[in-house]
C-alpha cells in the first residue's frame, strides 16, 4: 500500500481536486464514475490548456480523467 | 436589494473557514509542497511578470503530482523564465494572451412564434385543444405552461429565459398554500440588480415579443433571489422565485412534452438520465456526467464560482444507440431538468456551453427558499391538492 492511500479516499479525492481547481484553464472539477469506480474528472478550457496541464492519470491514488468543455456561461 | 440573513452569513463564514482548511490544511503532509510552492511563486511574482512575454503564472502539478511554478508566456521566443524558484520546479508554457471571457446575455434566435397565437393550456399546461401550442417561445393563454420564455421589467435590454416550474409554498401550520414561478437570478432578477415587490415577470420574454414590454403578458411579482456573489467567494445557487397564482402560471409542460413533473426530488448521481423543457432548444435528453462540481462560470457583471454542482452532457437517441448532442443553449436558463423516468426534479439549469450543461441541484434551490422554523416548506408543484 502507497503511503497516501492510508488516508481515505475521499479525503484524497479533496486535496487532488483542490490542487487540479488551481491549474490553468480548469473550468469545473467534479466527481464522476467510469466502470463503476469513483474518479475526479476535470474540465478544461481548451486542448491548449489540456495539454499545458500535463495531467498525471492517477494522482495520490485517485483516477483523473480530462475533457476538453470550453468556457461555461450563464445561458 | 436582499441581504444575506444573518443565520446564512454564518453558514457561509463557517464554509469559507472550512474551504480555506482544506486549501491550506495545518501539518498535511500532502499538501505541503503546495503551500511550499505557492509560498515561492509569491515571492518571484514581481521578477517574473518584468520578463517580456509572460502573460501569467500559478501554480500546478507536475505529471507525478508534485506541486511546481507554471508560467505562461506569450510565445515560444520568451527567454529568460529561470527554471527553478526557491526549490520549486518551474515549468514555461506557451499559452498566447489572454483575453477577458464576454458572455453574452442575449438567447439566441428571434421571436420564432407570433405572439398571442398560444391557446388551448390550461391550469395543467395543456390537454383539452385540438392543437397543441407546445413552441416554449411564443405567448401562451393563462394558466402559462412550465418549460417556456419568459423575461422581466429589470434588464433594459432584449432578453428571455425559461419558466422552470410552478413552485408550492406550503404552510404546515395553517394547510394555505402560496405559488412561485421557479428561474435563475439572471433571467428574473437581472444578476442581483431587481427589485423583489417591484420587477414584474413577463410571458414571453421580451425578446420573443418583438422587445416589448406589455402588461397583459404579467403572469407574477419578484419576490425573493439568492444573489450572486462576483468576488471569488462561492455560489451554490443561481435562483430567483416570483409569487404567482394558479390562473397566471401552471404546474405542467405543454401535454405533448412531459407534463407535470413530480413533487419528490431525487439527488442527482453519475449516469442518472435526465430531461428538460426549455425555451430555446425545448426537450432534450442527457445523462449526468458528474457531481460536486467547482466551476467557473461567466456573467455580464463577470465570472462566478460555484461549488456542488452538477454537470450534464446531452445526448440523443440515434437508432438503437445514444449519441451525444447539445443539451441547453442561450435562452433554456431557468428551466427545471427531471429525470427521465418518474420527472423527479433534479436540478435547476443554469449555465453551460456547447458540449455540457450546469445545473444548481434543485435541493439546494428548495432549501434556499424554505423556512422550517415558520413551518414552510417549499415544493415542486405537481398539481394535486
Amino acid at each position: 500500500m502507497a503511503a497516501h492511500e492510508a488516508e481515505p479516499f475521499e479525503d484524497r479525492c479533496q486535496q487532488v481536486r483542490q490542487l487540479i481547481w488551481k491549474m490553468s484553464g480548469v473550468q469545473a472539477v467534479g466527481m464522476a464514475e467510469s466502470g463503476g469506480q469513483p474518479l475526479v474528472k476535470v474540465y478544461f478550457e481548451s486542448r491548449e490548456s489540456l495539454e499545458a496541464a500535463n495531467l498525471a492519470a492517477r494522482i495520490q491514488g485517485v483516477r483523473v480523467e480530462t475533457v476538453v468543455s470550453d468556457a461555461f456561461r450563464a445561458n | 436589494m436582499n441581504v444575506i440573513p444573518s443565520s446564512l452569513k454564518q453558514l457561509l463564514a463557517l464554509f469559507l473557514f472550512l474551504f480555506a482548511q482544506t486549501l491550506f490544511p495545518s501539518g498535511a503532509a500532502a499538501q505541503a509542497p503546495y503551500a511550499k510552492a505557492l509560498k515561492a511563486k509569491r515571492g518571484a511574482q514581481g521578477k517574473l511578470f518584468k520578463i517580456p512575454g509572460v502573460v501569467a503564472s500559478g501554480i500546478s502539478l507536475s505529471s507525478t503530482g508534485q506541486a511546481e511554478i507554471k508560467v505562461f508566456v506569450e510565445n515560444d521566443r520568451v527567454r529568460g523564465v529561470p527554471l527553478v524558484v526557491d526549490g520549486i520546479r518551474v515549468r514555461q508554457v506557451v499559452s498566447g494572451k489572454f483575453t477577458a471571457y464576454q458572455n453574452r446575455k442575449q438567447a439566441k434566435g428571434g421571436n420564432k412564434g407570433k405572439p398571442g397565437d398560444g391557446g388551448g393550456d390550461g391550469g395543467g399546461g395543456g390537454g383539452g385543444g385540438e392543437t397543441v401550442n407546445d413552441n416554449p417561445r411564443t405567448r401562451f393563454e393563462r394558466a402559462v405552461p412550465i418549460g417556456v420564455s419568459i423575461g422581466a421589467t429589470s434588464p433594459n435590454y432584449c432578453f428571455a429565459g425559461t419558466l422552470g416550474c410552478r413552485l408550492r409554498l406550503v404552510n404546515f401550520n395553517t394547510g394555505t398554500s402560496t405559488y412561485f414561478i421557479l428561474s435563475n437570478n439572471h433571467v428574473i432578477a437581472d444578476e442581483n440588480r431587481a427589485v423583489p415587490g417591484v420587477d414584474l415577470i413577463l410571458q414571453p420574454g421580451s425578446l420573443d415579443n418583438n422587445c416589448e414590454l406589455r402588461a397583459e403578458d404579467i403572469i407574477g411579482t419578484l419576490h425573493d433571489y439568492e444573489p450572486i456573489q462576483f468576488n471569488g467567494a462561492p455560489n451554490t445557487i443561481d435562483a430567483a422565485i416570483a409569487i404567482t397564482t394558479t390562473a397566471q402560471t401552471g404546474f405542467a409542460t405543454p401535454s405533448t412534452i412531459y407534463g407535470a413533473p413530480s413533487s419528490t426530488s431525487q439527488p442527482a448521481a453519475v449516469g442518472l438520465s435526465v430531461k428538460k423543457f426549455g425555451r430555446t432548444t425545448g426537450l432534450t435528453e442527457g445523462v449526468v456526467d458528474a457531481i460536486n462540481v467547482d466551476v467557473n462560470v461567466g456573467y455580464d457583471r463577470g465570472n462566478a464560482y460555484f461549488t456542488d454542482q452538477i454537470i450534464i452532457e446531452g445526448r440523443r437517441r440515434r437508432g438503437r444507440k445514444y449519441v451525444t448532442a447539445s443539451f441547453s443553449d442561450g435562452g433554456d436558463s431557468g428551466s427545471l431538468i427531471v429525470s427521465s423516468e418518474g420527472n423527479d426534479p433534479v436540478g435547476l439549469l443554469f449555465a453551460g456551453n456547447s458540449s455540457y450543461t450546469i445545473a444548481n441541484p434543485i435541493d439546494a434551490v428548495l432549501n434556499r427558499f424554505s423556512d422550517a422554523a415558520a413551518g414552510n416548506i417549499m415544493v415542486v408543484d405537481d398539481g394535486s391538492p
